[in-house]
């Protein structure tokens, strides 16, 4: 039960690895040498501030990063002997990569946290400077062990299996876009005082995909994952992506101040789009979820029909009439973003590996 | 370079000097703990208030100090040394993933923590690193509260700038979807483009959400720039619409016209030019009618599905509403621009 708890959660994993890891550095360092345990330490610290989509690859970036800035380190306490030089380089550099981490941080790129931490290691090394070129190399030794620790750890302990992590990555947007869509549906057959909840629900949309907490698996993006699951995740995220394209668009068309009988005649309809589109999500939500899927033979091409009816109905027969009024345009565009929800929908479920007796259904 | 850019940079730069002079004056032997406390803890400048900001500060210097302080102490009994450390590198990991915009902090924490399995035992010793982590701190706090008081109305407009900026380089992506050739050929790539780039608007736009809270503005920019965020996505749903997307050929120009107006016109919207303000706004108008213009002599015959061209334009026309409605100004007429 416990490795299940911590398969599922990320954080209790990574802080299993975390002590792991220091744990045998410090452990097997101070035996060894204690005066350097703390390079040990720090490679390792390094070495697990990576993502989960490839640690090994940014492991090894970091541990490169980190060995560069013992020996930059090294370097400036032995060759630069004038301290005021000594000291304008060393904060120089800090400077610049506090910059550089200043002005790039909100991009979750943990390339960026390098930048700092390699002005962080100059300056350890630099002012705990190694006395001679022996010391350095018992230094880098321990760096290197550390990192190398580090990488294994998480290679080897727990691994992360990209399948279950990317699974479980895609709830919360899934959720975000059935809880909004459900919003919407209210908000469209009138009841104006939905606003704040439909705001609300299009925030939390907005917030999961910026990922403050790795929730949407933007990690399958990052050069060097997984070869085997990379076309197919990649293909599942564009296509969301274009899904919450469509109700962005469908926010604005939805916001926009229109002819109230021409939306009550169309509303319902939309609503009823919505609500089976629903439905197709939550058929994607259970099957990243592992759940069975159920097949209740719901048809969903007869409701495309119906809000084209509607559309006939209300909207003057020619196309070129559309633009005679923004209302007309407004109200197509609405219907097409429901519409266009629905196609990317029975796409991605067409791409699912899923009973295909389900699919065709749905197709 | 925008004024709260300076500010950021004066901030690093005066901290940096003051943390120097600090060092060669009166710790030298302290140097490690005082210089690598203060760039750490200097680089924590997300919170939205003063108050909060200084109070990350506060803890995370606290904290930090704390652990060096204890680890160094319990030197002498080395398995009480490791199991400490250890157990402040698990309380830092879970923390930092658990909640993860402010997992900075607690990486300082763990990598200052570190610094105490440095060999020195002694009280003495404990004392004067977890004094320099201290003095370090309190340097990064002064130099806040003095070059950043007002961090969050400079912020604020700054923010402002670069959600403007980013739309500006979201339309001109979803644009060149349109009309590049290659589209067609890599989905992929142009649309990992756009997601970035969307991305970073929205990133942007939660700042400055939370920039105009804090400084309680009554005029809601933030909420008209994620209506602009939202008209750009819709003129991006045309390039999944279209089977043909060499349609876009014939309008190339056209469109190319209207990404270079939004981008000039976005980057005047965030200073306060209202002429070069509306004469961009005219002239967006001017381009917008001309793609009209050239849908209704030649996209409208040539394209196979019309309808998704009366919806770009639609999309365009919102756009440019959308940026009137943001300036305050509707200008006279496209026409008398033409002429």
């Amino acid at each position: 039960m416990t490795i299940a708890i911590l398969r599922r959660k990320y954080e209790w994993r990574y802080a299993l690895y975390s002590m792991l890891v220091m744990a045998i550095v410090l452990s097997i360092g101070v035996l060894v040498d204690a005066d350097n345990v703390v390079w040990g330490a720090i490679g390792a610290l390094l070495s697990l501030q990576t993502s989960r989509g490839t640690p090994a690859r940014q492991g090894l970036s970091t541990l490169f990063m980190t060995v560069i800035a013992v020996l930059a380190g090294f370097g400036l306490s032995r060759y630069v002997i004038q301290l005021e030089l000594y000291m304008s380089l060393m904060l120089g550099t800090a400077l610049f990569c506090s910059v550089v981490f200043m002005q790039n941080r909100l991009t979750q790129d943990a390339s960026i946290l390098q930048w700092l931490l390699f002005a962080v290691v100059i300056m350890m090394a630099a002012l705990w400077p190694a006395t001679n070129e022996m010391m350095l190399a018992q230094r880098i030794l321990f760096v290197v062990a550390g990192g190398a620790l580090g990488i294994l750890c998480r290679l080897l302990v727990l691994p992360v299996m990209p399948y279950q992590e990317f699974c479980q990555g895609l709830a919360p947007i899934l959720n975000a876009l059935i809880r909004y869509s459900n919003a919407l549906a209210v908000y469209l057959q009138g009841d104006r005082s939905a606003d704040e909840t439909l705001e609300k629900r299009l925030m939390r949309l907005e917030k999961v995909l910026q990922s403050p907490r790795d929730e949407y698996p933007e990690w399958v993006f990052e050069a060097g994952f997984n070869r085997n699951f990379r076309s197919s995740f990649r293909y599942v995220l564009v296509q969301l992506d274009s899904i919450t394209d469509a109700f962005f668009s469908l926010d604005y068309h939805a916001r926009q101040a229109m002819d109230a009988e021409l939306l009550a005649e169309v509303a319902p309809h939309l609503a009823l789009v919505l609500a089976k589109n629903v439905e197709l999500l939550k058929i994607i939500r259970a099957f990243f979820a592992g759940e069975s899927i159920v097949n209740d033979h719901e048809n969903f091409t007869s409701d495309i029909t119906s809000i084209q009816n509607s559309l006939q109905s209300v909207l003057p027969a020619s196309m070129e009439l559309l633009d005679v009024s923004p209302d007309y345009v407004n109200i197509t565009a609405l219907a097409r973003d429901v519409v266009d929800i629905r196609e990317l929908l029975l796409q991605m479920i067409a791409g699912l590996p899923m009973d295909d007796s389900i699919v065709a259904e749905h197709e | 370079m925008a004024p709260a850019l300076i500010k950021r940079i004066c901030y690093l730069l005066a901290t940096v000097i003051t943390v120097a002079i600090v060092f060669l004056s009166s710790y030298l032997l302290q140097g490690l703990w005082l210089l690598t406390a203060a760039i750490l803890l200097v680089n924590i400048t997300f919170e939205s208030t003063l108050l909060r900001r200084t109070l990350v500060i506060l803890l995370t210097g606290v904290a930090a100090a704390f652990c060096i302080f204890i680890g160094t102490l319990l030197a002498p009994v080395v398995p009480a040394q490791i199991l400490f450390v250890v157990l402040v590198t698990v309380a830092c990991a879970y923390a930092g993933v658990k909640s993860g915009r402010a997992r900075y902090p607690w990486l300082v924490i763990n990598l200052l923590a570190l610094l105490s399995m440095n060999g020195q035992v002694s009280w003495p010793a404990a004392l004067d690193h977890a004094g320099a982590v201290l003095v370090g701190m309190s340097i990064v706090l002064v130099m806040q509260m003095i070059l950043l008081p007002f961090y969050s109305r400079d912020e604020y407009r700054y923010s402002r700038q670069r959600v403007l900026r980013h739309l500006g380089k979201l339309l001109m992506d979803i644009l060149n979807c349109l009309d590049a050739p290659e589209y067609p050929d890599n989905v992929y790539l142009f649309e990992r483009r756009v997601h970035k780039q969307k991305i970073k608007c929205l990133e942007y736009l939660a700042i400055l959400t939370r920039r105009e809270s804090v400084i309680a503005s009554s005029v809601s920019v933030s909420q008209d720039l994620q209506a602009l965020f939202e008209v750009i996505i819709d003129v991006g749903q045309a390039r999944r619409r279209v089977t043909d997307h060499t349609i876009f050929a014939l309008c190339k120009d056209e469109l190319d016209t209207i990404e270079a107006d939004v981008i000039s016109l976005f980057a005047e919207l965030a200073g306060s030019n209202k002429s070069k303000i509306e004469m961009l706004l005219v002239r967006l108008e001017a381009h917008i009618t001309q793609f009209e213009s050239s849908y209704e002599n030649i996209l409208r015959v040539a394209a196979r599905e019309p309808l998704v061209l009366i919806l770009l334009l639609g999309s365009l026309k919102n756009l440019l509403q959308q940026c009137q409605n943001m300036s305050g100004i509707t200008p006279v007429s496209s026409a008398e621009a033409l002429t």
